[in-house]
C-alpha cells in the first residue's frame, strides 16, 4: 500500500496516467477528417451549415451529443441497369451507360440522402434519361467507319446536362462529373440477323478476291506474252538488219569477180553442186559407163542427162 | 519514504495512542508482507512495460517507401505540403524511396502509393460466354466445331462489340499504367483516386466507355486484322478520359488480345482468308512465270528493254520523230551489245533475244568470212586459170578433156566430193532398161529423219518461247 500509494506520487508515473487520460479523452471527444472527406457534424441529428468541416483536420465532438457523418469527396462511378430501346432509325440497341459522381454539398447530401444506398437509387432513376436521349439519334450515328458520323461523345454530354439538369431539382448535393456509355449490344434476334449478314458479305468477299486473283494472274500472264512478243520484235528487227548488212558487206566484195565472171562463174557451180548433192540424193548410173574416166564426161553441164 | 521536515517545527518521537498511527508503523505480518512486496514488483513491471510501450509507440511512426513506391503523409487528415525556401507552399510533399520519420497514428498516417506498371484487363466485357465444360477451348476450336452453336448472342451472358460496319466482334483488352512522373500527379492521384485498388475500378470503366468509342469507327475486318492500329487509336481517347478526371496516371499500353469474329461466322471468315490466299498464291505464281518467262527473253535486262520499247511507241502515238529515232537507235545498240543502262547499272541482255541476235552476228560473219575464203580461193586460182585464156568456153564446159588442167582437176576434185557423201545413194542401171526397182538405204533414211525431226523440235522451241 505504501508502495503504491509511493508510485503515485513518482512524476514518471503521474505523466503516464495523465497521457493515457488524455488519449481517451481525445478518442471520445475529437474526431478527424481526412483530407479526401467531408464531414457533418449533427447536434442530436441536426445540423447547419456551421457544422459542415471541409477541410482535413480534427474536429471536436462531445459525445452523445454530436454525431459525425463523413463523406468522401472523390469521384465515384454508378452503372446503369442495361436497357434495350430503339434508335431514330428503329433499330433495337441496348446501351449501358454509367456516371461518375461525387458529393458536392455534404449538408444538402445529409439532409436529403444521407448515405451512399439512397443516392444510387437516386441517380439509377436519373439515368434513365440516358435511352430515351439515344432514342433520338440514328444507328449509324452510334457506329460508323467514318468517324465524322459518330454522336457517341455528343449523347454522352446531352445526357450528362440533362440530368444535371433534373438534379438541380432535387437539390441532393450531388455533381455529376461525366456521364458515358460503356457498352452497346444488340438483342438476341437482332445478332441472329447480323450473323446472317455477315456471312453472306464475307461469302461474297471470298469470291470477289478469288476472281480478283484470277483476274490479275491472267493480266499479268497476258502482259508477259505481250512484252516478250514487243522485245522479240525489236530483237528480230535488229537481226535481220545485222544479217542485211553481211549481206550488203559480201555484196560489196563479190564486184572483185566481175572481171573474171566465167571462171567465178564455173567454181560457185562446183560448189552449188557439190551442196545440192550433198543429202538425200539418190544417184542412178549408166552401167555402161562405169569407167571413172568416162563418169561425168560433159562436165558440170551435162550432168543433167545421168543424174535423177 | 522519508518525510521531507520543516527545521522549525519541532520534532521529537511522540507516542500517540491514536490507532491509525499505531497501525502505520506496526511492522507488517509476513503475508502481508508478502503482498506489498509483491505490489511493488508488479507495478515496477508495469511502469517499464509502460515506458518501453511509450517509446515504440513514439517511434512507430517511422516508416519506409520502397524503391517502387511514393508515399504522401497525412497529419490528422490533411495531406502534409512541402514548402520552397521562402515557405511558401509547393504542393503536397511526396516521399521518394528511403527512410523516414513521422508521427505516430492517428497524428501521422502514410499513404504508399505503387509506382510499377500496373494493369488492367477487359476479360469478360467483350467476350462471350463459353458453353459450360468448353471453358478450356480455344476459339478457334469452338468455331471449327460450331454447328449451329454461337447462333446469337445473350446479352445478359455475352459480351460484343459493335463495329463501324454494323458488325459484331469480340476482344479482350489490356490496359498499362502507372503513377505519374510529377508531383501534381500523385497530389491528383490521392485526392481523386486514393489507391490503386480504386484506380483499377474507375479505369475498368474507363477502359470500357474508350474500347466502344474506338471500335465504333473500325471495320469488323480491320478489329481482326489490324489489332495494333486500334490499341494505338484507343490509347489517346483513354488517356483524355483519365486526365479529365484528374487520376494522375499515365497509360503506357492499350493492347487488344484475342481479337475475333463470332463463333459461327468465323467459318466464314476463314473461308475469306482461304481465298485472299489461294488469290495471292495465283499472283505470285502468274509472276514468278512473267519473271521466268522475260528472263528467258531478255534476261535480266528485260525492265530496261521494256521500258526502252515504252518510250519508243509513245514517241511514235504522239508523232515525236526524233524522239522516236534516238529511243530507236538506243534500243539497237542495246540489242547489238547485248548490255543496257538502267538505273545507273549496266544489264547484260540474255535469253532468246540475245541469242537471236548472236546467232544474227554470228550468220552475218560466218557469210562474210564465207566470201572472203571464196575470195581469195578465186584469187589464188586465177593467174593459173589465165594461162589457159586462149581456150573457148564452150569447149571448156562441153569437153572436159578440153577443160585446162587445173579446172578438169578442180571438177574431178568437186566429183570424189559427190561420191564421198554419206547421204548419196547410188544405183546403176544396165543398158537398155526403163525401169528401176531401188532398195533405200536404211542408214541414209534414218539420218535424215534424225535430221528431220531435230529441225522441227528446234522449230517448235523457237515458236514456244518467241509466242508466249
Amino acid at each position: 500500500m505504501d508502495g503504491a500509494a509511493t508510485d503515485m506520487k513518482n512524476p514518471l508515473t503521474l505523466l503516464i496516467a495523465i497521457l493515457i487520460a488524455l488519449v481517451l479523452l481525445a478518442y471520445m471527444f475529437c474526431f478527424q477528417v481526412r483530407y479526401d472527406e467531408s464531414a457533418v457534424r449533427t447536434t442530436f441529428n441536426r445540423a447547419t451549415e456551421a457544422d459542415v468541416i471541409r477541410t482535413a483536420g480534427l474536429g471536436f465532438k462531445i459525445p452523445l451529443v454530436h454525431r459525425v457523418y463523413k463523406y468522401p469527396r472523390q469521384n465515384r462511378t454508378l452503372e446503369m441497369v442495361s436497357e434495350q430501346n430503339n434508335t431514330f432509325d428503329s433499330v433495337s440497341v441496348i446501351v449501358e451507360a454509367y456516371l461518375v459522381w461525387k458529393i458536392d454539398d455534404p449538408l444538402k447530401y445529409f439532409n436529403k440522402l444521407k448515405n451512399d444506398a439512397r443516392a444510387e437509387a437516386a441517380l439509377s432513376q436519373l439515368m434513365r434519361q440516358v435511352p430515351a436521349i439515344i432514342g433520338t439519334y440514328r444507328f449509324d450515328q452510334l457506329v460508323n467507319t467514318d468517324p465524322a458520323q459518330i454522336r457517341l461523345e455528343e449523347i454522352e454530354t446531352l445526357a450528362g446536362d440533362a440530368i444535371r439538369a433534373d438534379l438541380a431539382n432535387y437539390d441532393y448535393g450531388i455533381e455529376v462529373v461525366q456521364v458515358g456509355i460503356r457498352r452497346i449490344l444488340l438483342p438476341d434476334a437482332s445478332t441472329k440477323e447480323v450473323f446472317n449478314r455477315m456471312k453472306s458479305e464475307r461469302q461474297r468477299m471470298a469470291q470477289a478476291d478469288l476472281s480478283r486473283g484470277e483476274a490479275e494472274a491472267t493480266r499479268i500472264r497476258s502482259e508477259a506474252r505481250s512484252a516478250s512478243e514487243r522485245i522479240m520484235s525489236f530483237a528480230q528487227r535488229e537481226a535481220s538488219l545485222i544479217e542485211t548488212r553481211g549481206k550488203l558487206q559480201a555484196a560489196g566484195l563479190y564486184a572483185a569477180y566481175e572481171k573474171h565472171q566465167e571462171f567465178a562463174i564455173f567454181l560457185r557451180e562446183l560448189e552449188a553442186l557439190k551442196a545440192m548433192l550433198e543429202k538425200n540424193t539418190y544417184l542412178v548410173l549408166d552401167a555402161n559407163k562405169l569407167s571413172p574416166v568416162n563418169l561425168f564426161t560433159t562436165g558440170p553441164g551435162a550432168l543433167q542427162g545421168d543424174e535423177q | 519514504m522519508s518525510q521531507s521536515r520543516n527545521p522549525f517545527e519541532h520534532h521529537h518521537p511522540h507516542h500517540h495512542h491514536d490507532d491509525d498511527d499505531h497501525e502505520a508503523h506496526a511492522p507488517l505480518d509476513p503475508a502481508q508482507q508478502s503482498l506489498a512486496d509483491a505490489l511493488r514488483v508488479s507495478f515496477l513491471l508495469l511502469k517499464v512495460v509502460m515506458v518501453v510501450l511509450v517509446i515504440f509507440y513514439l517511434f512507430s511512426g517511422v516508416f519506409s517507401v520502397e524503391t517502387d513506391h511514393k508515399a504522401v503523409l497525412l497529419r490528422f487528415g490533411k495531406l502534409v505540403q512541402a514548402y520552397d525556401e521562402n515557405r511558401e507552399p509547393m504542393g503536397v510533399r511526396v516521399f521518394s524511396s528511403g527512410v523516414h520519420l513521422a508521427m505516430p497514428l492517428p497524428i501521422d498516417e502514410v499513404i504508399q502509393i505503387p509506382t510499377s506498371r500496373q494493369t488492367v484487363t477487359l476479360n469478360t466485357q467483350f467476350y462471350y460466354q463459353k458453353p459450360p465444360g468448353m471453358e478450356q477451348r480455344s476459339h478457334t476450336e469452338l468455331a471449327a466445331e460450331s454447328d449451329g452453336m454461337g447462333g446469337s448472342l445473350n446479352p445478359e451472358r455475352d459480351g460484343s462489340l459493335l463495329t463501324g460496319d454494323a458488325n459484331v466482334v469480340h476482344a479482350r483488352w489490356t490496359v498499362s499504367f502507372e503513377l505519374g512522373d510529377t508531383a501534381e500527379d500523385v497530389e491528383n492521384f490521392v485526392r481523386n483516386v486514393g489507391s490503386i485498388d480504386r484506380a483499377t475500378k474507375q479505369l475498368t470503366i474507363a477502359a470500357e466507355q474508350a474500347a466502344v468509342h474506338t471500335v465504333a469507327r473500325f471495320t469488323a475486318d480491320q478489329i481482326v486484322q489490324v489489332s495494333a492500329a486500334v490499341g494505338e487509336t484507343m490509347k489517346p481517347l483513354l488517356q483524355e478520359l483519365v486526365d479529365q478526371r484528374g487520376m494522375g496516371m499515365t497509360i503506357l499500353e492499350v493492347s487488344i488480345n484475342e481479337p475475333n469474329f463470332p463463333i459461327t461466322v468465323t467459318p466464314s471468315y476463314n473461308a475469306v482468308l482461304d481465298a485472299r490466299s489461294r488469290s495471292g498464291t495465283s499472283i505470285n505464281n502468274a509472276r514468278r512465270e512473267y519473271e521466268q518467262v522475260m528472263t528467258e527473253i531478255a534476261g535480266s535486262a528485260y525492265p530496261a528493254l521494256l521500258e526502252l520499247i515504252d518510250g519508243y511507241e509513245a514517241a511514235v502515238e504522239l508523232g515525236d520523230d526524233e524522239a522516236a529515232a534516238d529511243i530507236e537507235a538506243r534500243l539497237g545498240e542495246a540489242l547489238r551489245t547485248r548490255t543496257v543502262e538502267h538505273d545507273g547499272r549496266v544489264l547484260e541482255v540474255g535469253g532468246l533475244t540475245a541469242q537471236y541476235i548472236s546467232e544474227a552476228i554470228g550468220a552475218r560473219t560466218q557469210l562474210v568470212a564465207a566470201v572472203e575464203a571464196e575470195l581469195r580461193e578465186f584469187l589464188g586460182l586465177l593467174p593459173y586459170m589465165q594461162e589457159d585464156a586462149d581456150l573457148p568456153i564452150e569447149q571448156r564446159r562441153v569437153d572436159s578433156e578440153a577443160l585446162p588442167f587445173r579446172m578438169h582437176r578442180l571438177w574431178a576434185d568437186a566429183k570424189q566430193t559427190i561420191f564421198e557423201g554419206e547421204d548419196i545413194e547410188l544405183g546403176f542401171m544396165p543398158a537398155g532398161q526403163v525401169y528401176l526397182e531401188m532398195n533405200r538405204d536404211p542408214d541414209v533414211l534414218r539420218r535424215r529423219e534424225e535430221r528431220r525431226l531435230q529441225e522441227e523440235q528446234e522449230q517448235r522451241r523457237r515458236q514456244r518461247a518467241g509466242g508466249f
